[in-house]
């Protein structure tokens, strides 16, 4: 199974490192086609206005929600 | 957990709309902006989660197929979760707990099985065509590839960097006056009040001269046969880069050009083995987007306060004044103990990033980077001196505060930066700071002219110089008692850091091959 990581900021390493170590095959999610083939994405916690602008930015809303129906999602905290 | 939510109170539109919870932002207020709990999670297990809560939101509302799996002793929410979406208002991974990744991931396997429960659905389509490419599309543009190129400086650009230095000085200067204009048009640049108009502590000549030092490194971006934008970086001894200076001028490219001098400097710099990268910067012209873009870590903030040169510093404490006050300056041995205070006044995921070691603190008073600020680099043309005020604790003689005082050698205000146990009240030891400055600059040998030419700089007609210093947010009150001192607010900055190695604390335990 393949989890990914929302990779644009925040403590997103730390997810991979916890994830591997738990022997998950983990992936940084950096544009829409790294959405492919993942089960589940993680959000890690940062800052969610920034999160909020490079989401727009690099254009992963809509996929995200789109394939929503199939992908768990687990958030650490986002302070503004 | 806000990005997820149905709804932000007090706030901005949702981003994805997927979790029914209606949530307030940085709710714990300024003095519990971070803290740690052990949770009792019944569906992980009876060993309780640790959790670390860093300026966490606050589930207000919860919605009725929302499960709450954690609370705080006061009943409110910090994980939830609902059908597969999973939240927590604090980090799980900062505290070596899996648990909750393990749990994501039979999540996942349970969802992604095919026809499997009545609840559990596969999304019908994959993602559609155009929402796939239409961003990828987006992407490329920016990260296209210009005709510019970035290199080291070399002596021969002096002259092209002066322009541009001066450019960004100037246009700066022009929108400080009409005041409010918070974006520069012309030159982007780190925002910081000491590299541009209002202070000058870089001066056109020596920033790029003292860019060719060993110790500094210089890049510049150079399209169709000019500079267009600019990066200067410091290392210190402990293989630690901190970023000073990102200017570019902006013919609507800016952002391109400065991420393309970010990027050199991590891969240039990891070659010469950097490990760190500190960035201090406002957050504004999409400075700390930026750098987060390029890996960065935002930890905290720093509000900078100036004292003017035309108020006159308090006349120097005598001796005895001094010794009642229970001031005296730092020794080697305090390296322990001032460890500890900076170990209790800084939250824990800050101190953990800054990462200081007791040798660090021990070198305390020449070892100019510790304690860390967004003002540090001024310090290398200063002369630095340390003291500590001690009260009796409850096991005998405890520090209470701490004192880093950088007396300028050029023309740049003096530097003050104050450590104080949340109970204390520094003011003593600030005005004994003040009136060191006023005592070294009067007396000093050679001096005069420094603080002659920061009176003229800053503006002022007075010959007392200015003092600069900068106040974490988790420093209050400690702003109010320098603002007592006459200080006042001038800016916010953000710190960002960036690792790019594992560090290793005790070389002796590694394995020789991998060390």
């Amino acid at each position: 199974m393949r989890i990914g990581v929302l990779a644009l900021q925040g403590a997103f390493i730390e997810h991979l490192q916890v994830l591997r170590q738990l022997g998950v095959e983990a992936v940084p999610v950096r544009l829409p086609s790294d959405l492919d083939g993942v089960s589940g994405l993680v959000f890690p916690g940062g800052e969610s206005t920034t999160m909020r602008k490079l989401i727009h930015r690099w254009g992963l809303r809509d996929p995200i929600l789109d394939s929503r129906a199939k992908a768990p999602r687990c958030s650490a905290r986002v302070p503004g | 957990m806000i990005l997820l939510s149905k709804q932000i109170v007090d706030g901005d539109e949702p981003v994805l709309p997927l979790l029914d919870v209606s949530i307030k932002r940085n709710a714990f207020g300024r003095q519990l902006d971070s803290f740690e709990a052990d949770l009792d999670v019944p569906m992980l297990g009876d060993t309780p989660v640790h959790a670390v809560f860093i300026r966490a939101p606050v589930v207000e509302h919860v919605g009725d197929d929302v499960d709450v799996m954690a609370r705080l002793d006061d009943g409110r929410p910090v994980a939830v979760r609902q059908r597969n979406v999973l939240a927590t208002a604090f980090h799980p991974e900062l505290s070596g707990e899996t648990r909750f990744h393990r749990l994501l991931t039979t999540m996942a396997g349970e969802f992604a099985e095919p026809g499997e429960g009545s609840g559990r659905r596969r999304h019908p389509d994959p993602p559609s065509h155009d929402a796939m490419t239409m961003p990828v599309r987006a992407v490329r543009r920016l990260g296209q590839q210009r005709a510019g190129r970035v290199r080291s400086a070399r002596i021969t650009d002096l002259a092209a960097l002066g322009d541009l230095s001066r450019l960004s000085h100037g246009a700066e200067a022009r929108f400080s006056d009409l005041d409010g204009a918070d974006v520069d048009e012309r030159v982007r640049s780190l925002g910081l009040p000491f590299s541009t108009g209002q202070i000058r502590v870089f001066s056109l000549f020596r920033m790029p001269l003292g860019g060719f030092g060993t110790h500094d490194q210089l890049y510049v971006y150079e399209d169709a046969q000019r500079l267009a934008g600019l990066l200067r970086a410091e290392r210190d001894n402990r293989d630690e880069w901190t970023i000073v200076e990102l200017d570019a001028v902006d013919d609507g490219t800016a952002g391109d050009i400065r991420y393309r001098l970010v990027q050199h400097l991590l891969r240039d710099a990891s070659k010469r083995g950097a490990a760190r990268f500190h960035v201090a910067c406002e957050d504004s012209g999409g400075n700390v987007d930026l750098f987060m873009q390029a890996g960065f870590a935002r930890y905290g903030e720093e509000a900078i306060l100036f004292r003017p040169a035309d108020r006159p510093l308090p006349a120097p404490l005598d001796e005895q004044a001094a010794r009642r006050a229970r001031i005296r300056a730092t020794r080697p041995l305090d390296a322990l103990l001032l460890a500890r205070l900076y170990t209790t006044v800084t939250p824990q995921p800050v101190a953990r990033l800054e990462a200081y070691r007791l040798p660090d603190w021990e070198r305390q008073g020449s070892q100019w980077r510790v304690p860390r600020s967004a003002l540090t680099p001024i310090l290398r043309f200063a002369d630095i001196e340390s003291y500590v005020q001690e009260r009796d604790g409850a096991s005998g003689p405890e520090l209470a505060a701490f004192l880093q005082l950088g007396v300028a050698k050029e023309d740049q205000p003096h530097y003050l930066k104050v450590l104080s146990l949340p109970g204390h009240d520094p003011s003593p030891l600030i005005e004994y700071g003040l009136g060191l400055v006023a005592e070294r600059t009067t007396r000093g040998t050679g001096r005069e002219l420094a603080s002659t030419f920061t009176a003229g700089l800053i503006g002022g007609h007075a010959r007392e110089p200015a003092v600069v210093t900068a106040v974490r947010t988790y420093d209050a009150p400690l702003d109010r008692r320098l603002e007592e001192a006459g200080f006042e607010s001038i800016a916010t900055v953000c710190l960002l850091l960036k690792e790019t190695l594992i560090r290793v604390a005790e070389p002796a335990m590694v394995p020789v091959a991998t060390r």
